[in-house]
């Protein structure tokens, strides 16, 4: 199929590998990927903070620029559910956008939803292969997307790999867009003590499908001298399938 | 007293706060009605007496069964591996009544008259406390406390020790079972107070350490008596 | 044991500098008191020890009972209590019809000096002087210990907690487990100090002093005080939920009983009641049941030997028709207090309840304390959360606190109260990204700086502002030398 592809800002800004790792996966399976040019941010971090109008802009942007998309395919899950979520709230009012929101929301997937329940992915099949010691840090917003441990299960399907349960695993990273800016007092606690977990587990990458909480998680890691490595599911995949050499 | 808020002056808050002026036309309010099969745990079919036994054992209540034969001897035996010497009684919880006079005489246990003591004198000296049950809840190992003219509150709670005796008939499946028993009594039927038990008293305050036997029994003994 | 009159002066609980932790100075502002909390490792790991295992109890036994059925058991209950609020005028009626003819006192309160003036005059009346009381927020809201004392009544808390608090001059930090914040060491020197017990710090024999110390109380009391989970409208019925016994004993021992419930208690019937009980201890404390479940419907009946000839309901309004007016805010009050979602909240685990500043701590506390005591006083709150939906998860009657947190935010926003230079701030970062080539641009410009203050990893140590609080914690990520769009730009054909 032909699939558009949802950067997101961060992604787009701090971690193109990710983007790369994604179109060489979702080519690799057979689709088309296209990248609008318009595309720029969801609005999340307008609506979160309160700028409520200014989100509903950038929301309609979104939607116009994604109107011609078929299916819509982002790696980070608070972008996703930023639309999922927030979208029908934002633009309910403006009768030019109310149906296309519904429309826009029902093509939208996040990258590692799309594998598992669109593309019903089996990493074994495709003789994915990855040998290293790997965590899982649970992105708080794929709650608002329903999502509980598909990114678990492909892990578990990558031969060589070994995965360790992060503790507390549901515990939010701290990152929280403008919170970690406005309370760092609180984040910076919130980010030391999933730092102290990932350390526990001796892994030496931990896997994070956000670009928020890569940032916070992967700053900590990196303030503390940590030689843990952060990576994007979506890399860890198309290293193990040849697609990207392993940059570690 | 001084003058303060009325009836209707709240009410009438309460109704601005919504946007109306004037009174909902009762007929026309209709609550959610509770669907049994979201908020269901047991039925009628599964067995209660074991479900209950289970659950009860499970909230920390201590569960001893005997036949009803035996329940004079069971309860006698019980009465003396607790070393109970004041015993508050509720009226009709054990039908042999002379039987256990008799009993209790033999071995010195006090059984003062509570009644007509509204300051629970007796229930303050007591040992234990021996009551029957309104209802028992098997799916969570309930026990329901009528208080009425037969039945002091201070007896389920004052004593270091509960003792409730449970019969099949008592129990019902489901909470949903019993609460729907109170919707079909009139209001003015009720009992002034009804007290659901599902353990001994307890608390986690201090650093989450369980300690049992707070304010109300640090024991409760539910004595099944199941042919 | 010694009687000690001091311990009746609890409630001016203060912080170090000497201000009250739970009406404090307004506004109030929660930096101060979150960077004490945060760096107290003693408080942070009791207080998460205490809050994970209740979350995941919780789970635990929902998953074990109601398993998938547990999210259809929560919006129903949140739907029973919706519609209950939406029709609150047509309940308070009925309950108050029903309430009356089982021979209970309704009195009604609009704010807090009304219901505790009800409840003074009250006792007054019928010459009350020794009061026990078991937990209510309703009573923290209104301040009413000091209004009790202030008319020489002596009043004493009967929840282990909240009597070990009172006793120690402090005050609650937890819904539900008031004294999380406190240690056997704090308990066991406070009854040395205060009851002239003997020093133990053994749980077990701490709560064993103060069960004997307070049956005499019961046995004194003439005046019992408590608040209310529920009240049934169809039945006129009173519903208090307890572990310990105390509240059976408050309403039980003394001839007198108080009840301070707020308006939003209301559910329509005793089937409805079922639902709740199902929820609350589940959610609270991941048991089946609370222990007690004292349904109340009228004072003792003449034939009865024991309970109370006077039962008292005092209705407390207390800004409650304020919320019930917010079409959008109205859905808090649907809250049955259980502090699931403290429970499971990472920024209470971290910052724990009195850096709230207010009687209710958070996440529910973030939305109604702005709501009862002024945006303006709390803006702080709504915006000390991440948004990690953990809360919401957590709501037994499913409101939705992440989309209220954000709701108040838009309305600081709106009313100025989050800041010109905020404000100004994401007007130029919404204008950057109204267009692809004013975003680009944007990236050109900063990306260039940011690197160039970046170690050779790519990490900036040291931010300038705003951004100076996320250094001050952890280090920024530079942007990437080329970003994906450039790549896209140099490797594929259709950009």
């Amino acid at each position: 199929m032909k699939i558009s592809l949802f950067i997101t800002c961060l992604t787009d800004t701090y971690y193109p590998r990710v983007g790369r790792a994604v179109v060489a996966i979702l080519e690799h399976l057979g689709h088309e990927v296209v990248f609008p040019a318009g595309q720029t941010c969801c609005g999340q971090p307008m609506f979160n903070t309160g700028y409520h109008e200014q989100a509903a802009d950038l929301a309609r942007r979104m939607i116009d620029v994604f109107d011609d998309a078929d299916v819509v395919v982002t790696p980070s899950g608070s972008c996703a559910a930023m639309i999922h979520e927030y979208y029908p709230q934002l633009l309910h009012n403006d009768p030019a956008y109310a149906e296309r929101t519904h429309a826009f929301i029902h093509k939208t997937h996040e990258f590692v939803e799309f594998l598992t329940n669109v593309e019903k992915i089996d990493l074994r099949a495709l003789r994915c292969k990855w040998p290293g010691h790997v965590t899982y840090h649970y992105s708080c917003h794929l709650r608002a997307l329903g999502m509980t441990d598909e990114a678990v299960r492909l892990l578990q399907q990558i031969n060589g790999i070994q995965f360790t349960p992060l503790k507390k695993t549901e515990q939010c990273c701290g990152f929280g867009g403008t919170f970690a800016v406005k309370y760092p007092e609180i984040s910076g606690a919130m980010v030391r003590d999933k730092t102290a977990c990932i350390a526990q587990t001796r892994a030496d990458t931990v896997i994070c499908n956000d670009g928020g909480c890569a940032m916070n998680i992967a700053g900590a890691l990196h303030r503390e001298g940590s030689e843990v490595k952060l990576k994007h599911l979506a890399e860890l995949i198309a290293e193990g399938l040849g697609l990207l050499e392993n940059d570690v | 007293m001084n003058q303060h808020t009325t009836r209707s002056q709240f009410i009438a808050n309460v109704r601005a706060a919504l946007g109306r002026s004037l009174p909902l036309v009762s007929a026309d309010v209709t609550p959610p009605a509770v669907d049994d099969a979201v908020a269901r745990l047991t039925s009628s079919g599964d067995d209660l007496v074991e479900t209950f036994a289970a659950r009860a054992a499970s909230v920390g209540m201590d569960v001893r069964r005997c036949p009803p034969e035996a329940l004079t001897k069971t309860l006698i035996q019980l009465l003396d591996e607790l070393h109970v010497t004041k015993l508050v009684i509720a009226v009709g919880s054990v039908p042999q009544a002379t039987e256990f006079s008799e009993a209790f005489r033999r071995r010195n246990i006090a059984v003062p008259d509570w009644r007509g003591d509204r300051a629970m004198a007796a229930d303050f000296e007591a040992d234990a406390g021996l009551t029957d049950v309104a209802a028992a809840i098997a799916e969570t190992g309930s026990i329901v406390y009528r208080g009425d003219a037969g039945h002091g509150r201070g007896l389920m709670l004052v004593p270091p020790v509960h003792i409730a005796i449970v019969r099949p008939a008592d129990i019902v499946p489901d909470l949903l079972d019993w609460t729907r028993r109170i919707d079909d009594v009139h209001h003015t039927q009720l009992p002034a107070a009804q007290t659901i038990i599902t353990g001994p008293s307890k608390t986690a305050d201090i650093e989450g350490v369980l300690v049992t036997g707070v304010h109300g029994p640090g024991k409760v003994v539910v004595l099944l008596v199941n042919p | 044991m010694t009687t000690t009159e001091h311990h009746t002066s609890a409630s001016v609980s203060l912080t170090r500098e000497g201000e009250s932790i739970l009406f404090p100075s307004l506004p109030y502002h929660m930096h101060d008191r979150n960077r004490r909390a945060v760096h107290n490792d003693k408080l942070i790991a009791a207080v998460e020890v205490a809050t994970l295992a209740k979350d995941v109890g919780r789970k635990k036994i929902f998953a074990d009972t109601f398993g998938p059925r547990y999210d259809s058991l929560r919006t129903l209950a949140g739907q029973i209590k919706q519609h209950t609020l939406d029709h609150l005028d047509h309940y308070l009626e009925q309950f108050i019809d029903r309430a009356e003819a089982n021979g209970v006192r309704v009195h009604f309160a609009a704010d807090a000096r009304e219901a505790n003036a009800i409840c003074v005059e009250i006792a007054q009346h019928e010459k009350c002087t020794a009061c026990v009381k078991s937990k209510s927020m309703v009573t923290e809201e209104t301040h009413l210990l000091p209004a009790l004392e202030a008319v020489g009544i002596e009043t004493l808390e009967t929840d282990l907690g909240e009597f070990i608090l009172q006793i120690d001059h402090d005050v609650p930090s937890h819904i539900v487990t008031p004294m999380i914040h406190k240690d056997r060491y704090d308990t066991a020197a406070a009854f040395q100090r205060e009851l002239g017990a003997p020093y133990t710090t053994d749980p077990q024999q701490l709560t064993r002093i103060a069960r004997e110390y307070l049956r005499d109380k019961y046995r004194k009391a003439d005046l019992g005080i408590s608040g209310g989970n529920f009240l049934v409208a169809d039945s006129g019925s009173l519903v208090i939920c307890t572990n310990e016994g105390n509240a059976t004993f408050c309403v039980t021992a003394p001839r007198v009983h108080i009840a301070f419930v707020g308006i939003e208690k209301l559910i329509p019937s005793a089937e409805h009641l079922a639902v709740f009980l199902k929820l609350l201890a589940r959610s609270s404390t991941a048991q089946p049941m609370t222990i007690y479940t004292d349904i109340i419907s009228g004072p003792k009946r003449p034939a009865d030997s024991d309970g109370p000839e006077q039962v008292h309901i005092i209705l407390v309004d207390n800004g409650r028709t304020k919320i019930l007016a917010d079409e959008k805010m109205r859905e808090t009050l649907r809250c049955i207090r259980c502090g699931a979602c403290l429970n499971a909240c990472p920024v209470y685990r971290k910052v724990t309840g009195h850096s709230y500043g207010a009687v209710y701590s958070g996440p529910i506390g973030a939305l109604i304390t702005p709501m009862f005591r002024g945006l303006r006083n709390y803006k702080d709150l709504p915006y000390a959360s991440s948004l990690c939906g953990a809360c919401g998860e957590a709501c037994p009657v499913k409101i939705d606190i992440p989309r209220l947190l954000i709701e108040l935010r838009s309305r600081a926003v709106k009313t100025g109260l989050a800041g010109r230079v905020e404000k100004l701030a994401f007007d130029a970062y919404s204008a950057s990204l109204k267009h692809a080539w004013t975003y680009r641009l944007a990236n050109a410009l900063s990306g260039p700086v940011l690197r160039a203050m970046a170690d050779h990893d790519g990490y900036i140590s040291k931010a300038p502002p705003p951004f100076g609080g996320w250094t001050d914690e952890r280090d920024l990520p530079a942007p990437a030398e080329q970003s994906f769009r450039g790549w896209w730009k140099q490797n594929r054909r259709n950009l």
